[in-house]
């Protein structure tokens, strides 16, 4: 962008666009998480796995946001690696009701952070442990120590409890995100 | 404008940042969590090992338990063989999961000349050199040494229970089978219900039920007469209330820990549903009865019966049909048995015409036939009585017993007979029973065992020993499938179990042990079986041929397309193809404990998996060992396929009742894929060369590499040795140092050479003139440096030197006392000159040594 667009972007006449990246094991509730933020949406109750991914693009505070939402299963995973070159913030959701499951989610994240694209990248991580609502699951600090989240040390991270049903903790997460943004950005 | 934008934003998110970092504290202040696994059950582990009283016990019961007991014996060798672990039960909590961070390499030796040495050594070399590519295969997910789990492989299966592409884990638990003994009862109360049914048939569970709660109870009054009277079909729902009750019962009896054999679910990683079983279980496999139901049947193999289990509950309970005996047998058995009977009856009317009371039951005529029997027995009191009240028939009555007793010895002598000729013609096989009856060590003892089996039915159910399950018509998970069920009555069975029917049956000549299936019972399909005495038979819907005997007993079989693995009991894994062609051999550093094919995601692989007694399990595809798994413990039952929604998982029940967890990375799936297409490994690895085949080996490369340098530089060298030369040469010429004379008239030759070692010595000149004409006026000179030397004749004359003649001229030399000390130059020159000419003709120099040493000697 030129430096005429940066001065409107700062005006606020014009909104900044801002690639997310939503990654996370399958059955983790990406797709649900992405749908409670989407005003755009309508919520018809059936979501179905996705397959590749799928884009939602809406805009939230002053910014345009498009979403990429990638497919968890396995065979899809390889995808991910190619959206990391561009992409200005990650969300990473984890199934916090499915224990066994954790490790798989943390050798995921490690690759993600060791990959070429990202390594040298100082971008936002928001982590959603999802599914706090199923009794049993897992609670901030435990997917946190689970994930080895503290020795992500490179990267700006942020981990919250979150309902992708109800919509619980979506929003403390994403305005964090936002706030980040705004300040690497702008 | 802008920068008050900027400057408000900023504000903003400093808060925020704030906030981040106190989350980061509360996160490190609950880095210590961990999450330990509970030991459960560690008591039994602990005490399982010391009771083989119990275990004789159960060996030496009747003969229906004898099959059963098989079973234990053969599992008990899969066990038995380590004694010496007993679990310390408070230590060892934390001891887990780092032991198997390392675990991951690949091992690349050439397998045929595999040994313990060998492997040690390159697992070491691997791990500093394959590091980054192996480490990273496998993710351990979890390792709880203390499950408690006693099971082997054909009893483990991943099964997707509630149709909701979730496979849980099913694993057949022995529970503490060595210390019980209240197991075995089971298979007596079955017996009746058994007897009445002639067919597979669909039976409710209602029997087995009550004599669990028999067990629970205490209480023997609860009686199954109701089933007993109509045993043959039930509805199924009826079925289904009854087994809630079932496995309610269950969860009681698993809290008191009797140690009875349980069929556990998990769910993740702990134990979701119980349902204990009546016996210990041979096999579990499970399966879709139809093509459209969504939930999966396991089917459990115990004993004589199959029992199924759909959705967490009992479902249906099925028998194979009885193995029918000879007709020429049956027939024999069925006169001696009517014959007793008739005897009795004879026996019986006498009794009752003597009047005597409480003789009409045939016990009691048995009672009376062992009184006679055994004279010195002590005799029941009934029997006294009755005798004492009839003193004046004791006689009578004494003669009447022998009388029958002697028809009855000849009954059964006249039924042994026909057994044995029977046997001896070997035209038919005889059933086990009689097999049994005839090695009954008197005839006393037949007797007994005729007598008190006059209901017998020689058609017995056959024992299952192993069971599998095969594709009806398509490859798909969620097809339906049929049981193929080997029996420890040589035979085998492909059963339709929506039905309860025996499609297809194969006889062979021996007892099944293992067995495995490949292919689709509509397309194509085989089976290879093998039996106990190491014969392995390849049978289809067509044909059927014995593919090999082997040497060992085969301990575990997977089949492929068109090959099969053996892995045998003198540690080494065998190849045959299905044509019986042996393709190669694999020789295990130890003892191999069980087999198990990889099935999933890797269709070009034909992988298995191979847990060793060292503590190793073992990943191969055909004969390329691909990954090396290091365990904590001895693996006696692994399974590798989908875990819950992981698709690559390693399951592995250790020993003493530990359950591992690994899932196989993603990125991994790739490098395994293609390990049939590249070079194996072993290409990769250095070999060890000796020093000097290294500095050969050096050499040549440097001379490869230099060629043009060391050209020149040898080029050079040569050039200057040959300048050197010449100059030499040109030097001799002007000193005439040459041997020859250099002027053309006269061509002299003179040799000089100084002799004698001592203080006087003498120089002899050979002088030749190798020209034509006569030489003349001639004479010598010697140049010496005349403090050292003293010569009688400096200067000799030769007047005339004929051509072609040697002249020696001696010359007595003798060395000055003031040489002795100095290392001066001691050369003596000799010159041959010619008269009027200023330069010699030739030149000689005599070398004298300085003879010290031997001055000093002789003083």
């Amino acid at each position: 962008m030129g430096r005429f667009s940066d001065f409107l972007i700062a005006l606020g006449f014009m909104k900044k666009k801002v690639n997310i990246l939503c990654v996370g094991l399958d059955n983790s509730g990406k797709t649900t998480i992405i749908n409670s933020l989407n005003p755009n949406k309508v919520d018809n109750g059936m979501i179905v796995p996705t397959i590749g991914f799928s884009i939602e693009t809406f805009s939230k505070s002053k910014l345009n946001l498009t979403v990429i939402d990638m497919s968890g299963q396995g065979r899809y995973r390889d995808l991910w690696e190619h959206y990391y070159v561009d992409v200005d913030a990650v969300i990473f959701v984890v199934d916090s009701s499915d224990k066994i499951r954790t490790c798989v989610a943390k050798d995921e994240l490690e690759q993600m952070l060791n990959h070429k694209d990202l390594k040298k990248r100082k971008i936002p991580i928001l982590f959603f442990a999802n599914k706090n609502d199923i009794e049993d699951s897992m609670s901030v600090a435990d997917c946190s120590n689970a994930l080895g989240l503290n020795n992500v040390k490179t990267k700006n991270w942020y981990i919250c409890s979150c309902n992708g049903l109800t919509g619980d903790g979506i929003l403390t997460g994403f305005n964090w995100l936002i706030g980040i943004i705004k300040k690497i950005l702008i | 404008m802008a920068s008050f934008f900027k400057k408000k934003l900023k504000s903003h998110n400093s808060t925020i940042s704030i906030k981040k970092t106190n989350n980061g504290d509360n996160d490190n202040n609950d880095n210590d969590i961990k999450i330990s696994p509970t030991p459960k059950n560690k008591i039994e582990i602990s005490s399982s090992s010391n009771n083989h009283a119990n275990n004789n016990e159960i060996q030496s019961s009747t003969n229906h338990n004898k099959v059963d007991n098989k079973i234990n014996t053969q599992i008990e060798n899969n066990f038995n063989t380590n004694t010496n672990t007993t679990n310390t039960t408070n230590t060892t909590n934390t001891t887990n999961i780092t032991n198997t961070t390392n675990d991951n390499n690949i091992n690349n030796n050439n397998e045929d000349n595999l040994t313990e040495n060998n492997t040690s050594e390159s697992n070491n070399k691997n791990k500093t050199e394959n590091d980054d590519e192996n480490q990273n295969i496998w993710i351990n997910v979890m390792y709880d040494p203390f499950n408690g789990i006693q099971t082997i492989s054909d009893c483990m299966d991943l099964v997707d229970i509630d149709g909701n592409n979730e496979h849980h884990l099913v694993i057949a638990d022995f529970g503490n089978y060595r210390n019980n003994t209240n197991i075995n009862t089971n298979t007596n109360t079955n017996k009746n219900t058994n007897a009445n049914t002639n067919s597979g048939s669909l039976l409710s569970l209602n029997d087995d039920i009550i004599s669990i709660n028999k067990k629970i109870n205490k209480n023997n009054e609860i009686e199954p007469t109701e089933n007993k009277k109509n045993p043959e079909k039930k509805v199924l729902k009826k079925n289904k209330t009854s087994s809630i009750l079932l496995s309610k019962n269950d969860i009681v009896l698993n809290d008191n820990k009797t140690g009875i054999p349980v069929l556990k679910i998990f769910k993740d990683d702990h134990v979701e549903t119980r349902i204990s079983l009546p016996d210990i279980p041979r096999s579990v496999c499970s399966f879709y009865p139809d093509s459209r139901s969504s939930h999966p049947i396991i089917a459990v193999a115990i004993g004589t019966t199959i029992y199924m289990y759909r959705d967490r509950y009992p479902y249906i309970k099925m028998t194979l049909p009885p193995v029918e005996p000879n007709p020429l047998e049956e027939e024999a058995w069925k006169n001696a048995i009517t014959n007793v009977n008739n005897e009795q009856k004879m026996y019986n009317k006498y009794n009752m015409d003597l009047k005597v009371s409480n003789i009409s039951d045939s016990d009691l005529s048995l009672n009376e036939v062992s009184n006679t029997n055994n004279s010195n027995s002590t005799s029941s009191s009934r029997s006294n009585n009755n005798n004492n009240n009839n003193n004046n028939n004791i006689s009578d009555i004494s003669k009447k017993n022998k009388e029958f007793h002697s028809k009855l010895l000849n009954i059964v002598t006249n039924l042994v007979n026909t057994l044995i000729s029977l046997r001896d013609n070997g035209v038919i096989q005889l059933t086990q029973i009689s097999i049994e009856f005839l090695a009954l060590q008197d005839l006393e003892t037949k007797l007994a065992f005729l007598v008190g089996n006059l209901d017998l039915n020689i058609a017995i159910e056959p024992t299952i020993t192993t069971m599998k399950t095969i594709k009806k018509n398509r490859e798909e998970e969620d097809s339906c499938s049929y049981l193929v069920v080997g029996v420890n009555e040589k035979l085998v069975y492909i059963v339709n179990p929506n039905g309860c029917q025996v499609i297809e049956k194969f006889q062979l000549s021996s007892s099944i042990q293992l067995m495995s299936v490949y292919g689709l019972y509509d397309v194509k399909y085989h089976i290879i079986v093998g039996c106990i005495d190491g014969s392995i038979y390849y049978l289809t819907s067509n044909s059927c041929y014995k593919i090999t005997q082997l040497e060992y007993l085969p301990v575990g079989i997977i089949t492929f397309e068109k090959s099969l693995i053996v892995g045998c009991m003198n540690n080494t894994i065998y190849s045959y193809t299905t044509k019986s062609k042996k393709q190669y051999s694999i020789i295990m550093p130890s003892p191999i404990i069980s087999l198990q094919g990889i099935s999933g995601g890797f269709k070009k692989i034909k992988g298995y998996l191979v847990s060793l007694q060292n503590n190793e399990v073992r990943v191969y595809s055909d004969k390329n060992l691909i990954l090396l798994i290091p365990t904590p413990d001895k693996i006696t039952g692994m399974i590798f396929g989908r875990f819950e929604r992981e698709q690559n998982s390693l399951i592995m029940i250790t020993k003493n009742g530990g359950l591992i967890i690994k899932f196989l990375k993603r990125n991994a799936k790739s490098t395994l894929d293609d390990i049939n297409i590249r070079p194996p490994i072993e290409q990769k690895q250095q070999i060890i060369i000796p020093k000097k085949t290294r500095l050969f080996i050096d050499q040549t490369v440097r001379e490869k590499e230099n060629a043009k340098e060391m050209h020149s530089i040898f080029q050079r060298d040569l050039f200057r040795i040959k300048l050197i030369a010449a100059r030499a040469y040109v030097k001799t010429f002007k000193n005439t140092l040459n041997p020859i004379s250099g002027i053309p008239t006269a061509k002299i030759k003179m040799a000089v050479e100084a002799m004698g070692i001592n203080v006087n010595f003498k120089i002899r000149l050979d002088i030749m003139n190798i020209g034509n004409n006569i030489a003349r006026n001639l004479y010598i000179l010697f140049d010496y440096n005349q403090e050292l030397f003293t010569i009688e004749k400096p200067m000799i004359n030769i007047p005339i030197i004929l051509p072609g003649v040697n002249y020696t001229i001696d010359c007595p030399i003798k060395q000055n006392v003031e040489a002795y000390d100095k290392d001066i130059n001691n050369q003596i020159k000799v010159l041959l000159c010619e008269k009027g000419y200023g330069t010699p003709l030739v030149m000689g120099i005599a070398d004298v040594g300085m003879c010290q040493d031997l001055l000093e000697v002789y003083g």
